[in-house]
């Protein structure tokens, strides 16, 4: 009777089927990976062969398919289920991650990057060309890409470090950090939380900081000439350059000036918290 | 793969994709009927979308807004969410219209460079915001009802997220039409109450393709 009671327990525990494969792909590849729940994690290799280490449980469809030019990786492993993907590629693949309960953790890619998660810490460093990151519930970390990065979440912080080319930064509860920026055209948004800028203002630039109910605190290096269009409802400005205030006030408070000898375009707004422009 | 290009249409219509993607979605749309009608679908909005841009200056449409802005200050309900690809059509519609309006609200707004040190407060001129507001929403309740067919296909967790968020974005809209009441002339108020919405129809936007996305 034991036997018969232990035999029946290892056929219904669930069967871990460990999958590694590598397959050779061309330049300028793809890689598209959908998974239901999963941490997914990104590294480089100088190999023109993309490796995908996985463990699939049970009977939890996983299916790896595509091209030399396209590779696809399906996860259905539920959410509860620990599910890592573990890819090895070379640094020019295209990367888009997606799904519901999703993290990623890449780096070294100098590709287009696409990761959409609802629920899910998403972490990039590098990137090249369209970068996009976005969750609902999750932070997101972006360093050191260079093109048009768009980086968003619902409930979490924004972090970006250290990039070269246009951003969007959007979240709706949450700070967003900004260091170490280089480019001519910023746009940072939260409704409820911090908007910190550290970054350069170049001639002809724009950049747009806005927060509902959150303070907008932008350093501006020296040599800086910019126009600043700073509005506001309540709250208040504060200043590390010298200002005169003329004219009448309104209940909302909108008002600009111009640093140096102006060039770069600086908008500064807050509904209802303060709005702080800092010398380093 | 079908659903992976049906779902980036919009995407490739606004330009948003590499050139390697736009080849590959062309490829795709060669082969495939319903992606291509589809297109065609969101193609023919954006074309009416252009069309209302030539509506009659802002004044023009000042006495009817400013009755909106006297009448008591209604914050938008929050409904509950979910999609259909046609439904997301409409919607789409409707928030390109609103797109629309919104684009034109903001380049008719100027602003001035003032002499270094010396700040002036703008002249406040009133502005028609709220000639946008049918068109959102339209747009908000098409995105709320596809959402909320669809809600089953979003887990409970990414739903009470989108909902608690979709609150602080209804409060922070509330907030400032209530403060856009008190000053009319405001040209920031306008600007960001419209901005705010534009926020919640972008939020909503967003959740509805992630729910087709998941089906």
């Amino acid at each position: 009777m034991l036997v018969s009671v232990l035999t029946a327990v290892v056929l219904a525990a669930p069967a871990v089927q460990q999958i590694d494969t590598v397959i050779p792909v061309g330049d300028r590849a793809r890689l598209r990976v959908h998974a239901v729940s999963a941490e997914v994690t990104v590294r480089m290799w100088n190999r023109s062969e993309v490796r995908i280490v996985a463990q699939r449980q049970g009977r939890e469809e996983f299916a790896i398919g595509g091209s030399r030019s396209t590779i696809q990786v399906e996860s259905m492993t539920p959410f509860g289920t620990d599910n890592r993907i573990d890819i090895t590629a070379p640094a020019t693949l295209g990367l888009e991650i997606e799904g519901a309960f999703v993290s990623a953790d890449i780096e070294g890619v100098r590709a287009d990057v696409r990761v959409v998660s609802a629920h899910g810490e998403l972490r990039l460093v590098g990137g090249a060309g369209l970068v996009k990151l976005q969750t609902v519930q999750g932070n997101v970390e972006c360093r050191g890409a260079r093109g048009r990065i768009e980086v968003g979440t619902t409930n979490g912080e924004l972090s970006v470090v250290d990039v070269d080319g246009a951003v969007v930064a959007e979240t709706v509860n949450g700070p967003v950090t900004l260091t170490g920026i280089a480019s001519d055209a910023v746009e940072a948004t939260s409704v409820n939380g911090d908007i910190t800028y550290r970054g350069t203002f170049r001639d002809g630039g724009r950049y747009a900081f806005g927060a509902h109910n959150g303070n907008v605190n932008v350093f501006v290096p020296a040599g800086t000439d910019a126009d600043v269009l700073v509005s506001q409802f309540s709250g208040e400005f504060e200043s590390d350059f010298p200002i005169t205030l003329t004219g009448t006030r309104s209940p909302a408070k909108r008002f600009n000036f111009t640093i140096g000898n102006g060039g770069a375009r600086i908008e500064l707004s807050s509904f209802g918290g303060t709005i702080r422009l800092r010398r380093p | 793969m079908d659903d992976v290009w049906r779902e980036r249409l919009s995407e490739y219509l606004d330009g948003e994709l590499s050139a390697e993607e736009c080849r590959a979605c062309e490829r795709h749309l060669e082969a495939c009927p319903a992606c291509a009608a589809v297109l065609t679908d969101l193609r023919n909005v954006v074309a009416r979308a252009q069309r209302l841009e030539d509506r009659p200056p802002v004044r023009d449409l000042w006495a009817e807004v400013a009755d909106r802005v006297r009448a008591p200050a209604q914050v938008p309900r929050r409904r509950r969410i979910a999609f259909s690809v046609p439904q997301l059509l409409a919607a789409s519609l409707a928030l390109i219209v609103v797109s629309a309006g919104t684009a034109w609200l903001t380049m008719s707004l100027g602003r001035d460079a003032t002499p270094s040190g010396a700040v002036t407060l703008e002249a406040e001129q009133p502005v028609a915001v709220f000639a946008a507001l049918p068109g959102f929403d339209a747009a908000v309740a098409d995105l709320e009802r596809v959402l909320e067919e669809r809600r089953n296909q979003l887990d409970p967790a990414t739903v009470r997220v989108l909902d608690e968020n979709l609150a602080v974005i209804d409060k922070a809209i509330g907030e400032a039409y209530a403060a856009l009441v008190r000053d009319p002339a405001s040209q920031y108020l306008s600007e960001h109450l419209a901005d705010t919405m534009w926020q919640k129809v972008r939020l909503l936007r967003w959740a509805a393709e992630f729910a087709v996305a998941a089906t």
